[in-house]
């Protein structure tokens, strides 16, 4: 073994370069790996952190089937399941209520229309879910609490009284003020909170209630929100059928498809890095191995085993993957911390925990980087096997082509056919969406082991083309790239994936945020935009709000937009109801028709459903489907299907005198105002002094946009880091084989220039095989683009549960090709001033 | 190499001697304009070799020497015809014309037949043929050949020797190195060195009887 490590020794110190491109291989690859794994449980803790600020503890929630009331006696059998902390059951109403004035008070009666909940308030107040912030929890059934900013707005004190209609009006007294994310599990909305048997007999429940909540988890038996699911089946057996179990309602959904679409893409990227670090370590490793392939025969030669060899090979290799895997966890710490800005952009959440560094994530870096480079010696270490004593005897390695084996066409043909039977099921959806990624991943694989297959006459296609009037160039550096096939292949595998990823990833989610912004301009057409701070405006206010709006004249049109949580069937969505005035267009695309069609729909009471939605919850168009809205369940008839975006696309629309006949909707969230086109710049100031006035927001349209830019740059950053990353490997790459051809062509080179080949043609052949090797990664890469661009929206069904319009952005063509260029240019600067430096005495000399 | 000084007259075939580490490669080289000497000059014709620039040197190369190599160095993955041609594709002839010129030069020195062929498909002598057709397509002033035989067996050797006469005597100049006596005997002028220094400098009288 001596002499063999000390060959290994020598190698490295001859060759610091290359075994330096390995390493950075295989940093970048832990890298990224990494820094998006650690992103991922990023997102993820955000996504848990958000159930548990929105939701609470986990908790599933009883409801009757076909809407309505039940008897929350008939689910007490859960409590005994030892899962089960407790059940806690609730009822909502929406009403009016007014206040009661002293008869000598010279204020108006004040009265609003609020959603009461009614729940156990002494258990509440014994567990110390709440604080009550002034006053007390009620003690009987003639006191209540009430959110502390709407009892602002309605100018209420301890102690005052209100006057409850129901069937049963009774006048009740304020005891305490909550806050507003006092009790947020189970508020649902509701601005005043009494004792759940009052609720009953205000509005003649008997003994019945509209949800019994079920708190999940024991401090012995913890259980996760992601468990809940799971737990549904076997909880639902135990209740009767007409009685349905599911996970509570809320707005944690919307944020679910947001995560999952981030998820997906960070997956995608980590796969994509893991192949390119791959190909450049795998051909790093076989130069290695051909330049020594002759002093390893002497080694046999001189009495060493084929097994002595390939151990040795695998011990360099681990060494190198240690060392590699030892550098990438800084770099893919540094990674996670700029993933973390663009992901706080992209998802809007302030609350991602900082990147950390766990034994378990050092842990998995070190595999992952010896691991690839395993991977990546395998081959040679096969190839190892062979070499033979004899080698050592010839002058000469022979010039003959590599070999290229029939068994790797056909393993690569058979990973390409599998990769297209898993995407075909996954676009029937009949496998799960998460096998996206490593199908792409078996697709790119099989796809690139093809290359060296097709490239002798890609390479004679693109000389004849390219260098039509420098036959000599063309002839040694057509000869050169075709006698190492395989590894020319390999680079130019590299840069495909380089340019299919750019390209292909980059067109996709170019089309995607083009969708977006298209969505949004159509959805929220106006020049300014009130938007409501929940629980500051009373019914009487924003009656005077409406007048004073209406007395404007720079404005020209004024619609309102209202979003309430429901649930569609069992599905948690955001239902957003909407003025439809004829002047405006609908807010998705369409043609002129179905839209008119559609309108005409939405006017005569049917909802829209976005298409995120509609697959979720396997709906059609004409479908009828119960809504259930502030305790209220309705059945509407589905008009159209849609793409929709609003939190995550669990959208349906209604227009607002639909809603108004079937609920109490409230104030609108939003009122979208249309100035005059003459209307003067002072009409900003003026709606800003009526916005602080009435304690709403106002936004202009310039400001959204400003806001969605923000949101979105996160991504196009991230998309132009992947794009650069890619190609900065594939320079590697480029560098890499360049180097090792000028080596083994020293002599060619030493002999030209004897014969009279300037410096400045030296140069110009180094380049002309740079010129090959990208004209190859380009075109091969722009067919790879095209057809992961196509997957990636054939797919993007199953994945993002909506269709994404292709189209082809020139911008990501040209700053493919110019990147592409530019890189390869520059790592060829080494190779190149290597050949000009080749001394003309080495093609002549022997000794 | 110290202390050398010698003229070279066109149309000669010149033999250089000596023992391993003797310096005749290294005078080849210097000659050649491939490798810089210490101090000195190389005129071709009136020309200071070392005067020139790279690209200068190079040009010059190009258009008035020839090489023929021990090991022939043929461009393994060119067949024999894109071999020859190499040096007019160097200097910006188009591929058909020079690939037509190359099969003239290889049918002069005998292997029209064989112009298709990869080196590895010929025999020692017939690529060392090809080398000297490489050297000769240029139509050069001078030839350096480095043990131009030493690699062949003695029928070859035969064969390349008359080759090389063949050369000096359509006026071509030849500057060989060599160990074998035979080239050496065959040659019109012998250069010996030793230790570095041009030792003896002698016409031989065999070839001036064949000459």
């Amino acid at each position: 073994m001596m002499p063999i490590r000390f060959l290994v020794l020598k190698q490295w110190r001859q060759r610091p370069l290359r075994i330096a491109i390995t390493i950075i291989s295989v940093v970048i690859a832990v890298a990224s790996l990494l820094g998006s794994s650690t992103a991922q449980k990023m997102v993820r803790s955000a996504e848990q952190k958000l159930q548990e600020s929105l939701e609470g503890k986990p908790a599933l929630e009883v409801s009757a089937a076909a809407g309505g009331r039940f008897d929350p006696n008939l689910v007490k059998v859960l409590a005994d399941d030892p899962r089960v902390a407790q059940l806690a059951p609730l009822a909502y109403r929406t009403t009016t209520i007014r206040t009661i004035l002293p008869e000598d008070s010279d204020e108006r009666v004040r009265k609003a229309t609020v959603l009461i909940l009614g729940a156990d308030l002494n258990k509440l107040s014994k567990e110390q879910r709440a604080k009550v912030e002034t006053g007390a929890w009620p003690e009987d059934n003639e006191q209540l609490l009430i959110d502390e900013a709407y009892a602002k707005q309605l100018k209420l004190n301890i102690g005052d009284q209100l006057k409850v209609l129901a069937p049963n009006t009774a006048n009740m007294t304020v005891v305490g003020f909550l806050k507003s994310d006092g009790l947020k599990e189970i508020r649902s909305g509701a601005v005043i909170i009494m004792p759940l048997t009052a609720l009953q007999e205000l509005f003649d429940l008997g003994s019945e209630v509209d949800r019994v909540r079920l708190e999940m988890g024991t401090p012995d038996k913890k259980i996760a929100h992601n468990d809940l699911a799971g737990l549904v089946p076997e909880l639902q057996a135990k209740i009767p059928s007409d009685l349905l179990l599911r996970k509570p309602a809320s707005v944690v959904a919307f944020q679910e498809e947001t995560m999952r679409g981030t998820d997906m893409a960070l997956n995608f990227a980590t796969g994509l890095s893991f192949v390119m670090a791959l190909f450049l370590v795998l051909n790093t490793l076989r130069m290695n191995f051909f330049e020594r392939r002759r002093e390893l025969a002497i080694v046999r030669a001189m009495g060493s085993s084929a097994r002595d060899i390939s151990r040795l090979l695998l011990c360099e290799s681990l060494l190198i993957g240690v060392i590699g895997s030892i550098l990438g966890i800084p770099a893919g710490w540094g990674l996670a911390i700029l993933l973390k800005d663009a992901l706080s952009q992209v998802l809007k959440a302030t609350n991602l925990d900082d990147p950390q560094l766990t034994a378990g994530s050092i842990l998995y870096a070190l595999v992952v980087g010896v691991m690839t480079v395993v991977l990546g010696a395998w081959f040679t270490i096969r190839q190892s096997r062979n070499i033979s004593p004899v080698e050592a005897m010839r002058d000469h390695e022979p010039a003959t082509s590599e070999h290229y084996s029939l068994k790797l066409v056909s393993f690569a043909a058979v990973g390409w056919i599998t990769a297209a039977i898993i995407m075909s099921l996954l676009r029937s959806e009949t496998v799960p969406a998460w096998m996206a990624i490593p199908a792409g991943n078996l697709m790119l694989i099989s796809f690139l082991t093809l290359i060296p297959v097709f490239l002798p006459y890609l390479l004679k296609g693109a000389a004849k083309l390219l260098f039509f009037g420098f036959p000599l160039f063309r002839l040694l550096a057509v000869e050169q790239l075709n006698r190492r096939r395989i590894r020319t292949g390999l680079t130019v595998g590299v840069l495909v994936v380089a340019v299919s990823s750019g390209l292909g990833l980059g067109n996709a989610i170019k089309n995607s945020i083009d969708d977006v912004y298209n969505w949004y301009e159509k959805s929220f057409a106006g020049d300014f935009f009130l938007k409501a701070v929940e629980g500051t405006t009373t019914e009487e206010r924003f009656v005077e709000l409406q007048k004073t709006l209406s007395d404007m004249p720079q404005i020209a049109e004024r619609t309102e937009l209202r979003m309430r949580p429901c649930k569609l069937g069992d599905f948690a969505a955001l239902c957003i109801i909407r003025d439809l005035p004829d002047s405006q267009s609908l807010p998705w695309n369409m043609p002129k028709e179905e839209s008119a069609s559609l309108r005409q729909k939405m006017n005569s009471g049917e909802i829209v459903v976005s298409s995120v939605l509609a697959r979720r919850a396997n709906l059609n168009v004409g479908d009828k489907v119960k809504l259930e809205l502030n305790a209220n369940v309705v059945e509407y008839l589905i008009g159209g299907i849609v793409q929709d975006y609003i939190n995550g696309g669990l959208i349906l629309s209604m227009t607002t005198e639909t809603a108004k006949k079937d609920f109490q909707i409230g104030m609108p969230n939003w009122i979208i105002i249309k100035t005059n086109k003459d209307a003067p710049q002072e009409t900003q100031a003026a709606l800003v002094k009526l916005a602080d006035e009435y304690g709403w927001t106002l936004q202009s349209w310039a400001e959204m946009q400003a806001n969605l830019d923000k949101m979105l740059n996160g991504l196009v950053a991230a998309l132009w880091a992947l794009i650069v990353g890619g190609f900065v490997v594939g320079g590697l790459g480029i560098m890499n084989t360049l180097t090792m051809n000028i080596l083994e062509q020293t002599r060619e080179i030493g002999l030209l220039r004897v014969m009279g080949m300037s410096k400045k043609q030296t140069l110009a052949l180094v380049f002309v095989q740079v010129v090959l090797i990208v004209a190859m990664g380009l075109f091969i890469g722009a067919i790879a683009g095209v057809v992961t661009a196509f997957v990636i929206d054939w797919v993007s069904m199953p994945l993002l549960n909506r269709e994404v319009p292709f189209n082809v952005h020139y911008d990501l063509i040209w700053f493919n090709l110019g990147v592409c260029v530019l890189i390869a240019l520059i790592s060829a600067i080494l190779p190149a001033l290597r050949a000009v430096k080749v001394r003309m005495i080495t093609a002549v000399a022997y000794e | 190499m110290r202390g050398v000084s010698l003229e070279i007259e066109a149309g000669r075939f010149i033999a250089i001697c000596g023992p391993s580490g003797s310096g005749k490669s290294t005078l080849m080289h210097v000659l050649a304009g491939i490798e810089d000497p210490t101090s000195g000059k190389v005129l071709w014709q009136d020309t200071d070799l070392f005067a020139l620039n790279d690209d200068q040197r190079s040009k010059l190369r190009r258009k008035m020497t020839g090489f023929i190599f021990q090991k022939f160095n043929l461009l393994p993955t060119l067949s024999a015809a894109e071999n020859v041609a190499l040096p007019l594709l160097l200097d910006g002839v188009a591929m058909a014309p020079a690939v037509s010129r190359a099969r003239d030069a290889l049918e002069r020195v005998g292997l029209a037949e064989r112009d298709k062929h990869l080196p590895s498909q010929l025999s020692g002598g017939e690529q060392q043929r090809v080398a000297i057709a490489r050297a000769l397509i240029n139509n050069p002033k001078i030839i350096f050949a480095d043990e131009p035989t030493g690699a062949l067996d003695t029928a070859n050797t035969q064969r390349i020797l008359e080759l090389l006469h063949q050369i000096a005597d359509s006026g071509q100049t030849i500057l060989g190195v060599t160990h074998d006596p035979v080239v050496a005997a065959s040659a019109h002028r012998r250069l010996d060195f030793r230790d570095g220094k041009l030792v003896s400098d002698a016409a031989v009288l065999a070839s001036e009887v064949s000459g």
